[in-house]
């Protein structure tokens, strides 16, 4: 799933270890999610939201394609 | 914000920590048991693999054991889907192995084409165990989410 983790963490000046840290996940886990290749629970995603204090769906978007409707 | 990462980190190295153990406990009961076996080539007796048994159900105790006992999460969501996947391509092997082995072992033996060897028969047979008991599991998953 598309996602913008890894530029709200880089925002915020943090490591994929800090915020792995920070959310209760390895740091493989982070490194799968800013890559696209794993779509985190709704838990994570909570937790990642709340960490980064924005909606899931700023976070994550769910079209295929990119593009919103 | 340095706090929440500092305990986060904490968790990480306490998890770190057991993940370790396990794998030491599991790997010296499994080192244990070939070593008993060596031994016992040199010393034939008995008491010396049953010894080596004894050590390696030790070690995989200890594995089961620091997983159950500990309150700390050992493996994130991500590490426990991959060991799912893992599972289900394993019974998905299997049962290319069920699906085309059985009938095929039947009808051979039942036009006495070709006698299948006994360990493969047998070992057919507890492929089809397996997804009894998978069938039981799923059953009983299905039951505790529904």
């Amino acid at each position: 799933m598309k996602n913008d983790v890894r530029t709200y963490r880089e925002a915020e000046n943090l490591s994929q270890a800090d915020l792995a840290a920070t959310v209760g996940v390895s740091r493989q886990t982070i490194n799968a999610i800013e890559r696209e290749r794993y779509d985190p629970s709704l838990e994570l995603a909570f937790k990642l939201a709340d960490h980064f204090d924005c909606r899931i769906a700023d976070l994550f978007d769910p079209e295929p394609d990119g593009t919103d409707e | 914000m340095t706090d929440a990462i500092s305990a986060g980190r904490q968790r990480q190295e306490k998890r770190k920590r057991y993940r370790r153990l396990m794998n030491y406990s599991l790997a010296i009961g499994m080192v244990g048991l070939v070593l008993a076996t060596a031994l016992w080539t040199v010393v034939p007796e008995s008491i010396v693999v049953f010894a080596g048994v004894v050590v390696y159900w030790l070690g995989f105790l200890g594995y089961v054991g620091v997983r159950k006992a500990t309150s700390t999460p050992l493996f994130d969501e991500r590490e426990t889907e991959i060991e799912l996947k893992a599972c289900g391509l394993t019974i998905g092997a299997f049962a290319y192995v069920v699906v085309f082995g059985v009938p095929a072992m039947v009808a051979l033996s039942v036009t006495g084409t070709y006698t299948v060897p006994s360990p493969i028969r047998h070992a057919l047979v507890a492929y089809l165990g397996l997804f009894a008991v998978f069938g039981v599991a799923y059953t009983y998953v299905q039951h505790t989410h529904s």
